[in-house]
C-alpha cells in the first residue's frame, strides 16, 4: 500500500494526474448521462412497442369478446385470426388451428397470472435468440357474485421485437462514441489546463536554477494575478532581497580586500626605507654593546619578518583581485624542485624520489612557492624523514610530499589552507606570516586549464605522518590568463 | 498520504459505477417477468343468470346455458337465433330447479305465468318494456318484479351489452296498476 503510494507519488507527473482526473471526469459525467439517457430511452422504445402492438390487439380481442362458452372450434379459429396473424386462443383443452405461435414460449408464471388476474399481461422473453413480446389477453365472464373473472378463454400473441433492439442497440453505440469523444475531449482539456499549470512551474524551475547556480539577477515575468502569479511575485521579491545582500557582502569582502592591498601596498615604502636602515644596523651591531646589539638585530629581523608578510599580503591580495597571472613555460618539474631544495639548502634534510624527464608546462616560479611553502612546512612541523614523490601521467604531475611528524588533528584538517591559521596557538609567534599554506593552495588552483584544475590536498598517511598531495595539469593552455 | 488514497478509492469508485452501470443499462431488450397491463376485455358468456329469493333477497344463480334450441328446416336442423333475455326470462317464469329448491330458494313469481317483450317503438337502448300474465291474473310482488328486472337486465350481457347501468326495466301485469321503469337493487355490471 505504502510501496503503491509511493510509486505513485514519484512517478505520477501533475500532467499525468491532471490528465487522469480529468479523463475520470468526463467519464463518470459521460456514463452517467448517457447511461440514464439510454435507460430512458430503452423504457420509452420497450413502452412505445407494446403500446403500439398490445393496445390495438385488446381492441381487437375486445370486439370479439363476447363469447358463449365453451366456444365452437370455429369461434376459436376466428377469435385468433381476428387478433393477428401469430394469436391463438385457447380454452381449456381447445385451441385454435393453423396458428404460428409457439404455446411452448408462455412461461408457467404467464399462465398462473393468466388464470387469476384479470388483467392482460404481457412478457418480454428471449425467442430463439431475437426478444419477443408475449402478450396474454384473458377473457372475463361475469359471474353470480357480481364480479368479472377470467372465464377460460384467452387469447396469446407473439410479437418481434427486433427493430427495437436495433434501435436499443444503436442508442448504445452512440453513448459509447460520444463517451469515447467526450474523454478524448476530456484529455485534450487536460494537457492543455497541465500546459497552462506546468509552463508557469517549468519557467520557475528554470529561474530557481539560474539562481541557484549564481546568476542572482535572474528573475520570472510576472503574468496574471493568480496564485503562480503570486509566487512569482514571491520568487522575484526574495531574489531581489538575495541579489541586494550578496552585493552587499560583496562589496564589503571587496573593501576589506582592497583594504588589505592597500595596507600592504602602503607599508611596502617605508618598509623598503627600514630594511636599507636595518641592513646598516646589523653591519654595526658587533660594535654596539651587548644590548643595543640585541636590540638591532631584533630590530632587523622583525622588519624581515614584516617585509615578508607584507609581500605574501599582496600576493593573497593580488590573487583575491583575481589579477594573479601565470608566466607558462616548459620546464623539467623534477630540475624545477631540485632547484628549490638547492637554493634553500635542503638537499640534505629530504628524500626526495624525482624521476627525470618529466616536463610541463608550468608557471616555474609558482611551483618554486608551493614547493618551498611544503617542504618547509614539513621540516618545520613534521619529523624527518621527510619525503618527496614526484609522479606524472599523460594529463597530471603530481608531487607527494610526506613526513613523519604527527600528523595533522581532524580539527586541523580542514582549515589547514585557511589564512592565518595555526595549528598550534601556544606557538603563535611562528617564523612564517600564516599565509604560506593559503598562497600555495592558490596557486596551485591557479593551474587550471579546461576541466583539469590544479589541487592541493592535505590528509594524513595511514602509518603516520602527513602527506600534502600537489595535483598540477601537464599541459596548461595559453588563457587569457 | 492521502493522495494516494485518494486516487485508490477514486478509482475504485469509477469501477463501481461502471459496474453498476453495466449491470442496470445492460444491452438490448432484456427479457422481463410478467407485466400487468389494463383490463382484460368483458364478455365471455358461461352461464344464464337467473335472480331468486333466498328468504326474502335476492339472490343469483347459475345455470348452464341453454343448447340452442333447433327446429327442423328444410334443409336440415336449423338454429334460429333466441334472445337472451327472453330465454333467461322463460327460465325464470318456470320457478327454481329442484336443486335450487333444495337449497331454501324460491321464486315470488306466480307459477304458470308467462310474459313476452314489447317493442312497440323499438327499443331505444335505456328501457326495455315486457308484460307478465299470470294464470288468475294476479299482480305481481315487488320481489317478483325486482327478480324479473334483474334477470332481463344481466340477460342483456349474454347479448353483448356491457353497459346495464343504464337499463330500466317496466314490468305491466295483469293489474292495472302501471309501474315505472326501475332498475336492478342489486348493483349489476
Amino acid at each position: 500500500m505504502s510501496r503503491l503510494r509511493r510509486f505513485l507519488g514519484v512517478a505520477w507527473g501533475l500532467r499525468p494526474r491532471l490528465v487522469v482526473a480529468f479523463v475520470l471526469i468526463a467519464a463518470i459525467s459521460a456514463a452517467a448521462a448517457s447511461g440514464a439517457i439510454y435507460v430512458a430511452a430503452r423504457r420509452t422504445i420497450e413502452t412505445d412497442a407494446t403500446n403500439s402492438v398490445v393496445l390495438p390487439l385488446i381492441d381487437r380481442v375486445k370486439s370479439n369478446a363476447h363469447q358463449k362458452l365453451p366456444p365452437t372450434q370455429d369461434t376459436l379459429n376466428s377469435i385468433a385470426s381476428y387478433a393477428s396473424a401469430v394469436s391463438i386462443a385457447v380454452y381449456q383443452n381447445m385451441k385454435s388451428k393453423d396458428s404460428l405461435f409457439d404455446l411452448s414460449t408462455i412461461t408457467p408464471e404467464m399462465h398462473e397470472t393468466m388464470r387469476t388476474s384479470g388483467e392482460v399481461v404481457w412478457q418480454r422473453i428471449n425467442y430463439k435468440g431475437t426478444p419477443a413480446m408475449v402478450i396474454g389477453i384473458p377473457i372475463l365472464a361475469y359471474q353470480t357474485d357480481e364480479t368479472w373473472k377470467p372465464s377460460g378463454l384467452e387469447v396469446y400473441t407473439m410479437t418481434y421485437m427486433g427493430e427495437q433492439e436495433t434501435a436499443v442497440q444503436e442508442l448504445a453505440q452512440n453513448a459509447w462514441q460520444f463517451g469515447s469523444l467526450a474523454a478524448l475531449f476530456a484529455v485534450i482539456v487536460a494537457l492543455a489546463a497541465a500546459r497552462g499549470v506546468l509552463r508557469p512551474v517549468r519557467r520557475l524551475g528554470l529561474t530557481a536554477r539560474q539562481l541557484g547556480e549564481g546568476d542572482l539577477s535572474a528573475r520570472l515575468t510576472v503574468r496574471g494575478n493568480d496564485e503562480m502569479a503570486e509566487l512569482a511575485r514571491t520568487f522575484n521579491n526574495t531574489a531581489a532581497a538575495l541579489e541586494q545582500h550578496v552585493g552587499q557582502l560583496r562589496r564589503m569582502e571587496a573593501d576589506a580586500r582592497r583594504f588589505v592591498a592597500d595596507v600592504s601596498h602602503e607599508l611596502r615604502t617605508p618598509l623598503a626605507a627600514m630594511t636599507a636602515v636595518t641592513d646598516v644596523l646589523d653591519e654595526e651591531a658587533p660594535q654596539l654593546g651587548d644590548d643595543a646589539g640585541q636590540a638591532a638585530r631584533l630590530v632587523s629581523q622583525e622588519t624581515r619578518k614584516l617585509t615578508r608578510l607584507v609581500e605574501d599580503l599582496m600576493e593573497v591580495s593580488r590573487f583575491d583581485a583575481g589579477a594573479a597571472k601565470l608566466a607558462l613555460d616548459d620546464i623539467d618539474v623534477a630540475n624545477a624542485i631540485g632547484a628549490t631544495l638547492r637554493v634553500r639548502g635542503w638537499l640534505g634534510r629530504v628524500e626526495a624520489e624525482l624521476p627525470a624527464g618529466i616536463i610541463a608546462r608550468l608557471d616555474p616560479r609558482r611551483l618554486d612557492v608551493i614547493v618551498a611553502n611544503l617542504v618547509g612546512n614539513a621540516l618545520k612541523h613534521g619529523a624527518p624523514p621527510v619525503r618527496l614523490r614526484l609522479w606524472a601521467d599523460h594529463n597530471w604531475v603530481e608531487l607527494w610530499v610526506m613526513d613523519n611528524g604527527p600528523g595533522l588533528s581532524p580539527e586541523v584538517l580542514p582549515h589547514v589552507f585557511d589564512r592565518f591559521y595555526k595549528a598550534d596557538f601556544a606557538r603563535a609567534r611562528s617564523e612564517g606570516s600564516g599565509l604560506g599554506l593559503a598562497i600555495a593552495w592558490e596557486n596551485a588552483r591557479l593551474h587550471s586549464t579546461g576541466q583539469l584544475h590544479g589541487s592541493l590536498e592535505a590528509a594524513n598517511r595511514p602509518e603516520g605522518g602527513a602527506v600534502f598531495t600537489l595535483r598540477l595539469p601537464r599541459v596548461m593552455d595559453e588563457g587569457p590568463a | 498520504m492521502t493522495r494516494g488514497k485518494g486516487l485508490l478509492s477514486t478509482v475504485a469508485l469509477i469501477l463501481a459505477g461502471a459496474i453498476v452501470g453495466l449491470l442496470v443499462a445492460g444491452c438490448g431488450i432484456r427479457p422481463t417477468a410478467v407485466i400487468h397491463g389494463q383490463e382484460a376485455p368483458k364478455g365471455a358468456v358461461t352461464s344464464m343468470i337467473l335472480y331468486l329469493l333466498d328468504h326474502g333477497t335476492l339472490h343469483a344463480v347459475a345455470r348452464p346455458l341453454p343448447a340452442p334450441p333447433t327446429i327442423d328446416g328444410p334443409s336440415g336442423k336449423i338454429s334460429p337465433w333466441v334472445p337472451a333475455e327472453s330465454q333467461a326470462l322463460d327460465a325464470l317464469l318456470q320457478g327454481p330447479s329442484a336443486t335450487e329448491a333444495a337449497g331454501g330458494l324460491t321464486s315470488d313469481i306466480p307459477p304458470g305465468a308467462f310474459g313476452y317483450f314489447e317493442r312497440p317503438g323499438g327499443f331505444d337502448g335505456t328501457t326495455i318494456s315486457l308484460t307478465i300474465k299470470t294464470r288468475q291474473g294476479v299482480a305481481l310482488s315487488q320481489h317478483a318484479v325486482d327478480q324479473i328486472t334483474c334477470t332481463v337486465i344481466t340477460a342483456q350481457l349474454t347479448d353483448g351489452s356491457l353497459d346495464t347501468t343504464r337499463l330500466r326495466v317496466v314490468v305491466h301485469d295483469s293489474g292495472d296498476q302501471s309501474r315505472p321503469p326501475q332498475g336492478c337493487p342489486l348493483q349489476t355490471p
